[in-house]
């Protein structure tokens, strides 16, 4: 089910009428909202919810054991076996397609045939998000920061919850957990923060990701060798709107109907593209994945503990690591790449800048090597950090979006020819893409400040801007649903 | 000399400010919630009556889903002839200019419809032949 739809409009009126209704019967609530989600889920297709099930039940079972045991050997063998199994059942929907292709290829390449099992493995929704998710409860119980859930059904709601099952945020028991304990309340605040949100959101996907997706990006990365250099360039800072507005629209309207639900999740997005260093931007873009990455990949391997190479190894094999996991590619396997590299780069220049001899670095290379810092207010160093960081997240955004390395290549050659003229650049798609742009420099709380506004309005007032909103979403959109980007992975 | 009222009471007395007496009433909020979702849903069957009518023809075969179409195709005649529908289309259309840039374009109609702005004529031309 995917969220713009008259379908799951309908399924969010009638879970929201009767959660609500059920408040005062908790466990009655938390097993609605478990059937909403399994629903929810299953409307893709239904065997999907017996992976659903088994990931949570593995985590469940390993927390309960964990709990039980207090000797360090078992314990780690516990959380050993809960994490592979995870892993494995994400690996297996992951990678057995690239796997059983590449092997054909070896085959043929030493001369020797054989007929490989033919076997398509569909990729389940959101796979990725729930098994973190499950991954990151049994690690924090193994490292004592929760206590096991001893209900299966508080685990299973965590594992599940819809709003952010396919595509994030990844939330953290820590956080989510305590919740299910209390009584839940919706104050005028999370109303029409909710409903802030749930319009935002549907705004950056449904028109400015769909309109660039449909008008521009897809046919120009589709054959990129038959386009000129300015539309080359437009399509390339099209992409990284586009990815920007679909991924972080989604959580907005996850984070807004979580809300109206009566739930808090932290945000997952904080204007990436005003960024002044990369490790800037990795705070700002996707913040539960590099929290996530930073606290089950990046620390378990070593962080900046050891010397300064092993940590420049630790960043490029957590942003390695990061690109295969979005798809057995070379174009994703080196996106992941240059950012490694390009963090190892910059935490080197840093360091370098900080240890300068005859005293601290100049004021204005400071903002540079110590992380982030507004854009504003710092002169013309900060702006060109901004612009510099900006454009090798897009050159690197080409190699994601690109189908393969070839078409990657193909793009980035029509760049350098520096052929054409800028007849493409129509109004329409500048306000497309710098549009959104702009708004990466305005207040970054703004969201929180119109909810804080609206809630004061009476509610005729609310409901009747709340339904201009989604009335002119519906007619400005292009015809059609695009599925989220990241439902892929 | 009588005291003067708390602030917050007299900024929130009066008319259409009875909502905010009362922030952490969550049964009042939830039904303050349903209102607002139920306007969303009657402005979107009132100047997306043809989307409306566009569902319900993906309902699965059988009476019920013939009379649930018959409601919406009602329904949506009857929106046709009070004009939302119409100015819901023509909204529609105007994006649909402006994003293809008609609307900007002069009028050519001796204009090859094959060219697309931006393409490389060369590359384009070498992959057509």
């Amino acid at each position: 089910m995917l969220f713009p739809t008259l379908d799951f409009a309908v399924f969010f009126l009638a879970v929201f009428a009767l959660a609500w209704a059920l408040r005062s019967k908790p466990i009655a609530r938390k097993a609605l909202l478990l059937f909403a989600s399994y629903f929810f889920y299953g409307y893709w297709d239904w065997r999907f919810c017996f992976l659903l099930l088994g990931a949570s039940l593995i985590a469940w079972f390993a927390g309960i054991a964990l709990a039980r045991t207090s000797s360090d050997t078992p314990r780690r063998w516990i959380v050993g076996i809960a994490v592979g199994l995870l892993l494995v059942i994400l690996g297996f929907f992951k990678y057995f397609g690239f796997f059983l292709d590449s092997l054909g290829d070896m085959f043929r390449q030493l001369g020797i045939e054989r007929d490989l099992p033919l076997m398509v493995v569909i990729l389940p929704v959101g796979i990725s998000f729930f098994t973190f998710q499950a991954i990151s409860y049994v690690v924090d119980v193994y490292r004592d920061e929760i206590e096991a859930q001893r209900s299966p059904l508080d685990l299973l709601l965590y594992v599940s919850f819809f709003p952010q099952l396919v595509a994030g945020p990844i939330v953290r028991a820590s956080d989510f957990l305590p919740q299910l304990r209390v009584r839940p309340r919706l104050t005028r605040f999370m109303l029409s923060y909710g409903l802030v949100l749930v319009v935002v959101g549907l705004v950056k996907k449904m028109v400015v990701a769909n309109w660039l997706a449909t008008h521009l990006v897809d046919d120009v990365f589709l054959v990129p060798d038959t386009y000129d250099t300015p539309t080359l360039i437009l399509a390339a800072y099209g992409y990284a709107v586009q990815i920007y507005c679909d991924f972080s629209g989604y959580s907005d309207i996850a984070i807004g109907t979580a809300a109206l639900l009566g739930y808090h999740f932290r945000e997952n997005f904080r204007q990436p593209y005003r960024a002044a260093s990369l490790q800037e931007f990795w705070r700002r873009w996707h913040i539960s994945l590099s929290q996530w990455l930073r606290d089950y990949l990046y620390k378990p391997l070593g962080g900046s503990r050891g010397s300064h190479l092993a940590t420049y190894r630790n960043l490029f094999l957590t942003m390695f690591l990061g690109g295969l996991w979005h798809g057995a590619a070379y174009n994703f396997v080196i996106w992941g790449a240059m950012h490694g590299a390009a963090l190892g780069v910059e935490r080197a220049v840093r360091e370098r800048l900080t240890r300068r001899p005859g005293g601290s670095p100049d004021a204005a290379f400071k903002r540079i090597a110590w992380g982030p810092r507004p854009w504003h207010g710092h002169g013309l160093v900060s702006v060109l950090a901004v612009l510099a960081t900006f454009h090798f997240v897009t050159l690197a955004w080409i190699f994601f979006r690109s189908e393969n390395f070839e078409t990657a290549l193909a793009f980035l050659s029509g760049l350098a020819a520096m052929t054409g003229s800028f007849e493409a650049w129509t109004p329409f798609h500048l306000v497309l893409v710098f549009l959104p742009l702009a708004f990466h420099f305005t207040p970054h709380d703004l969201d929180l400040r119109l909810g804080r506004a609206i809630r004061r309005w009476p509610t005729a007032a609310i409901a009747l801007a709340f339904a201009a909103g989604l009335v002119i979403i519906q007619l400005i959109a292009p015809p059609g649903t695009a599925p989220f980007i990241y439902f892929q992975f | 000399m009588a005291a003067a009222p708390p602030r917050s009471a007299t900024r929130n007395a009066g008319p259409g400010r009875h909502r905010a007496r009362r922030p952490h009433d969550t049964a009042a909020n939830v039904r303050a919630g349903l209102v607002i979702f139920l306007t969303a849903f009657a402005g979107l069957a009132l100047f997306r009556s043809g989307d409306l009518v566009s569902v319900t023809y993906d309902l699965p075969p059988g009476e019920s889903s013939e009379a649930v179409v018959s409601v919406a195709e009602t329904w949506d005649g009857w929106m046709r002839a009070l004009g939302t529908a119409e100015l819901g289309e023509a909204i529609v259309e105007t994006v649909g200019a402006f994003a293809s840039g008609e609307m900007f374009a002069p009028t050519d109609p001796g204009e090859d419809d094959g060219d697309r702005p931006g393409t490389n004529e060369e590359s384009a031309g070498e992959d057509a032949g």
